[in-house]
């Protein structure tokens, strides 16, 4: 049963890789027959442009697609429910097992290496941002330390003093080993000042670097998944319809609606597969630019950092164009 | 329901995000725009091969703009970008009357895809201090912008390399963007 069921779909899509050259001119100015409800990203663009480049402006899509297709809204949801009925059968059937579906290896490996890499990347991000909140309440620590260490200072170089004018005479060793104190505390207060500061301009770096690891995790390598998605969506509406009229009696199976479908579908599935090829190499491209980047930022920043180099640390925020936010107004 | 009220913080008080694409042709000073919005400061480029993305947070909200670039070659592959595009920045070299008919073309190409039919379109005509750049006005006449019925487009006359006219742009995105909620 299954041997035979294999043969057969081998054959049809013999037959409609024939056809698909002959037609495919004649077909990429048609819509495919779906509704934008089974595909969220809009018709394919070949077929949008040549249908839309002489109507009007204007013309609202609705109106555009009634044009082209004579539907009545109960035909567009028979439609539309045939289709979400055979793409769930796909679904179904495929996670059973039972049922053929085209893969592109190649193309499949490289798609679950990027969404390994975006996994990763948004473990660095987190991990980064934790790790900006601990430097953040250190330096909070640091600050109020030094806060109170120079308060200290100056009450103890204050009481020493009104006590050392007093006591002037009598004991000269043990005003002098009190008046080091107020010293001791002005120099460590000074150290963590300093400490802090340097801490807040890491900090500023920190935040430069989650921004963009952002950025990157969450729109750019997203607007490539999102992408993927949809060639995804076309992958199993493709193999639906393929499966459908492989299903079919060869007599019915050449109709001229079941083809026109089928080679819609490949027609849409074919454009989506060459778009994710090319937005995943310029995706890399971009990644690789903005990477190289930030982690240098993050190298030399915290070098300088665990270093103590305060000038290259400045040196680094003037490199990567790092500023303060701008103050509330409270502040200022 | 957790996810719907987290929907709902972000919503009330979180930032909006806003998808733009800009594209325009070759050395229309797309990059720079775009980094002069970002960091404030004006970075040495090079011609983009591929495409440049940053957030830029402005009025509470936070514009992820695309830069796409735009070498003749590669100006297929703005289309790849359509995707969820809320607004569209182009941007127009106003001293290059040569070329001018040719981005025109351009626009008026991409205006024409579904994907962008519910985009605000913002005109940049960038690089204002040189020496015999055209102005708005003379734009919006070359560029076609009133035959774009049903379209809302606004020009605004820009210098990138100090900063004029940009945030005015994204006022006016903003305003455009807040009225639709």
């Amino acid at each position: 049963m299954s041997v035979d069921y294999n043969s057969h779909d081998l054959m049809t899509e013999i037959a409609i890789g024939d056809q698909d050259r002959e037609q495919s001119n004649a077909l990429s100015s048609q819509r495919p027959a779906t509704l934008p409800v089974a595909s969220p990203f809009g018709p394919p663009m070949g077929a949008a442009t040549s249908s839309r480049a002489n109507s009007d402006n204007t013309v609202s899509t609705t109106v555009v697609s009634a044009l082209i297709s004579p539907k009545t809204p109960i035909d567009a949801i028979r439609e539309w429910s045939l289709t979400t009925f055979k793409c769930t059968k796909q679904l179904v059937n495929e996670k059973l097992g039972k049922a053929q579906r085209t893969v592109d290896s190649e193309l499949e490996g490289e798609i679950n290496a990027l969404r390994e890499t975006q996994r990763k990347y948004s473990q660095i991000l987190k991990i980064s941002r934790e790790m900006m909140t601990m430097y953040s309440t250190l330096v909070q620590q640091q600050t109020l330390l030094y806060e109170s260490l120079s308060e200290l200072a100056l009450k103890e170089t204050k009481t020493n003093s009104d006590r050392g004018n007093d006591e002037q005479q009598s004991s000269a060793s043990s005003s002098s080993s009190t008046f080091s104190l107020g010293a001791d505390f002005r120099q460590n207060s000074d150290m963590l000042r300093q400490m802090a500061k340097n801490g807040e301009k890491l900090i500023l770096a920190l935040k430069f670097f989650c921004n963009n690891l952002s950025t990157l995790v969450n729109k750019t390598i997203e607007d490539t998944i999102v992408t993927i998605k949809a060639y995804e969506h076309s992958r199993l509406e493709y193999d639906a319809e393929k499966n459908s009229v492989a299903n079919l009696l060869p007599a019915q199976a050449a109709s001229a609606a079941n083809t026109e479908k089928l080679i819609a579908a490949r027609a849409k599935y074919d454009r989506l597969r060459d778009d994710v090829a090319v937005k995943m190499k310029f995706l890399d491209e971009n990644k690789a630019k903005v990477m190289h980047k930030q982690l240098i930022l993050f190298h030399n920043a915290f070098a300088a950092y665990a270093s103590g180099n305060a000038s290259a640390l400045d040196t680094t925020l003037k490199q990567f164009s790092i500023k303060p936010a701008p103050q509330s107004f409270l502040e200022k | 329901m957790g996810l719907t009220i987290s929907s709902l913080i972000q919503r009330l008080f979180g930032n909006k995000q806003v998808r733009i694409l800009m594209v325009g042709l070759d050395a229309a000073g797309k990059t720079t725009i775009l980094y002069k919005l970002k960091l404030g400061e004006i970075v040495t480029t090079i011609p983009t091969i591929g495409f440049n993305v940053e957030t830029v947070e402005y009025k509470n909200i936070s514009f992820t703009v695309w830069d796409v670039g735009g070498q003749d070659k590669i100006r297929p592959l703005w289309r790849h970008y359509f995707q969820n595009t809320q607004g569209l920045i182009f941007v127009v070299d106003s001293a290059d009357r040569e070329r001018i008919n040719e981005a025109a073309e351009e626009l008026s190409k991409m205006l024409n895809e579904d994907e962008l039919r519910d985009a605000v379109l913002l005109v940049f005509a960038n690089k204002q201090d040189l020496p015999n750049a055209m102005t708005a006005s003379e734009l919006t006449d070359k560029l076609n912008l009133n035959s774009f019925r049903g379209k809302r487009w606004y020009i605004q006359s820009t210098c990138a390399t100090q900063g004029q006219g940009l945030y005015e742009g994204l006022d006016w995105l903003s305003n455009e963007l807040s009225k639709r909620g």
